[in-house]
């Protein structure tokens, strides 16, 4: 068995490489989205076989779904921009720099690797320690939502700016109604209450298995792409306060929490070991929302007209 | 006996890994590569579930669950943008 | 008796799943090529399928996570490969079969 998994250890390493190679320097960028799609899909495994539950997770609904849709979105939209053949070479010397960056990032994080000490204590002694008291019984979803929750904050913070910005740079252009396809339209009516069911138990699991808010929002968000690629559209009267309300609750009930901690004299995001379990569910469940939400927002690009197309 | 049927099944599933990844970049056409990454896809779930038969254990089953939902996400955007040049119409 | 039902549910996956991805390496156009992974693959992983849920449901509660995912990957593989077939059509890939003989086929 050990000489089999050694082969499937090997292949993977191999075709992780291979597909980071290929997805790199293809001229095809379209070829590259599918390349990379499949380097999320053999990362997600090589982090099965690191027994990384957790990454492996956030890379399988991350790395291998929803980053490949949203490349794909970039690629339509820059088609749209600037159709293929239009579009200026980039000389060779500045497809070349960010290789170098590369290079010189991967080579500081081999020697950062190489300097640790051979058997690093880590700090699992003491997560395990204080797991007790902590909310969850899932020592990496301790670690995110309370130990270094300020950490998660400003990931939540991060999606919010990466939509600002996508949404600043161009309002949506009125786009007619467009006729959903009959196979998908039905799917959907049959999937999107699987898909959010699988959504609430990632969320609900998460406290004492691999799972949480990230897993489950890009779950939800999935269903919203796919509600999108179906041709659905929200009702206009939507688009505009509901749509930012449900944008926003995730980071703003993250930051209340956070203040109204700080308002009873305890440090930043340090919950009462009583309370602990319910806040975490609530920020995680409120977290879910929005990044579905923005998900599937930054998924269609611009900002969505808030009156009805002409 | 089981452990024997795992060994079997790990290696099949292991070449047909290395089949659809041989596809996948050999092509030729956009469809070809949407296909092999199909079927890596569930190549993917086929050796996540095997790792959890043999490790006893059922904790890969939400990874697994999450690549089934994803794929298929995926490969509609995929073909979408190839039947519209344009994902959202 | 229940391991070799196990046995024969994980081998006969495995050889499913490789038979599947061998066609989609071997067959001459894309056309046969959609056979393999969509029909053979399906079938595979859900013989592994089942036979997890077998096997993790020897304990005092049944294993159901398994079935989720089987029904996911029945309803939606057909729904994958009609995509990929139209879009391949729409890209009109050549196709090794015989055009068909009445031009009222569209």
């Amino acid at each position: 068995m050990s000489l089999l998994q050694t082969g499937i250890d090997a292949l993977l390493a191999l075709g992780l490489v291979w597909l980071a190679w290929r997805a790199l320097a293809c001229p095809d960028l379209f070829r590259g989205i599918v390349l990379f799609i499949a380097f999320g899909l053999l990362m997600a495994l090589a982090w099965v076989r690191l027994e990384a539950p957790d990454v492996a997770l956030a890379e399988a609904a991350i790395g291998a779904g929803l980053t490949g849709a949203l490349l794909l979105a970039a690629l339509a939209r820059l088609n749209r921009i600037a159709p293929a053949g239009t579009r200026a070479d980039t000389r060779e010397a500045w497809r070349n720099a960010p290789a170098l960056l590369l290079v010189l990032a991967g080579a500081g994080l081999g020697l950062a690797v190489l300097s640790l000490l051979p058997e690093p204590a880590g700090l699992q002694a003491q997560v395990a320690a204080e797991l007790g008291r902590s909310g969850v019984s899932n020592p990496v979803t301790a670690v995110l939502l309370n130990f270094r929750g300020y950490d998660t904050l400003l990931e939540v913070l991060v999606l919010l700016l990466a939509l600002l910005a996508a949404w600043s740079l161009e309002a949506e252009p009125p786009r007619r109604e467009a006729a959903p396809g009959p196979v998908l339209d039905l799917l959907l009516r049959l999937l999107l209450p699987v898909l959010v069911l699988a959504a609430a138990y990632l969320l609900w699991a998460g406290a004492h298995a691999p799972g949480g808010a990230f897993q489950a929002g890009a779950v939800l968000g999935a269903a919203g792409v796919l509600a999108l690629l179906a041709g659905w559209r929200l009702q206009p009267h939507l688009t505009g306060l509901p749509l930012r309300l449900a944008i926003v609750i995730g980071p703003g009930g993250f930051l209340l929490v956070a203040w109204a901690l700080l308002l009873t004299g305890r440090p930043l995001l340090e919950y009462p070991p009583a309370l602990a379990g319910a806040l975490i569910l609530l920020i995680e469940t409120l977290a879910t929302l929005s990044i579905a939400a923005t998900l599937a927002v930054l998924f269609q690009g611009s900002r969505p007209a808030a009156e009805p197309p002409a | 006996m089981i452990d024997t049927a795992l060994t079997i099944a790990f290696t099949l599933v292991g070449l047909a890994v290395a089949l659809s990844l041989w596809r996948l970049l050999r092509g030729p056409d956009a469809p070809d590569r949407i296909l092999a990454l199909d079927t890596l896809y569930v190549n993917t779930i086929a050796l996540l579930v095997l790792f959890g038969i043999q490790i006893d254990s059922n904790i890969y089953f939400e990874a697994a669950l999450l690549i089934a939902l994803m794929g298929f996400v995926g490969t509609v955007a995929l073909c979408k943008y190839l039947l519209r040049g344009d994902i959202i119409e | 008796m229940l391991e070799y039902v196990l046995a024969f549910l994980i081998i006969a996956g495995g050889a499913f799943t490789f038979i599947g991805s061998l066609g989609l390496a071997r067959l001459r156009d894309f056309y046969s090529r959609l056979h393999g992974p969509t029909k053979a693959t399906t079938l595979g992983v859900g013989c592994v399928l089942i036979a997890s849920a077998v096997y993790f449901s020897q304990g005092d509660q049944p294993s159901l996570h398994e079935i989720l995912i089987t029904l996911f990957l029945f309803i939606t593989a057909p729904v994958s490969a009609h995509l990929l077939a139209k879009a391949a059509l729409h890209l009109k890939l050549t196709s090794v079969a015989r055009r068909p003989e009445s031009e009222n086929l569209e």
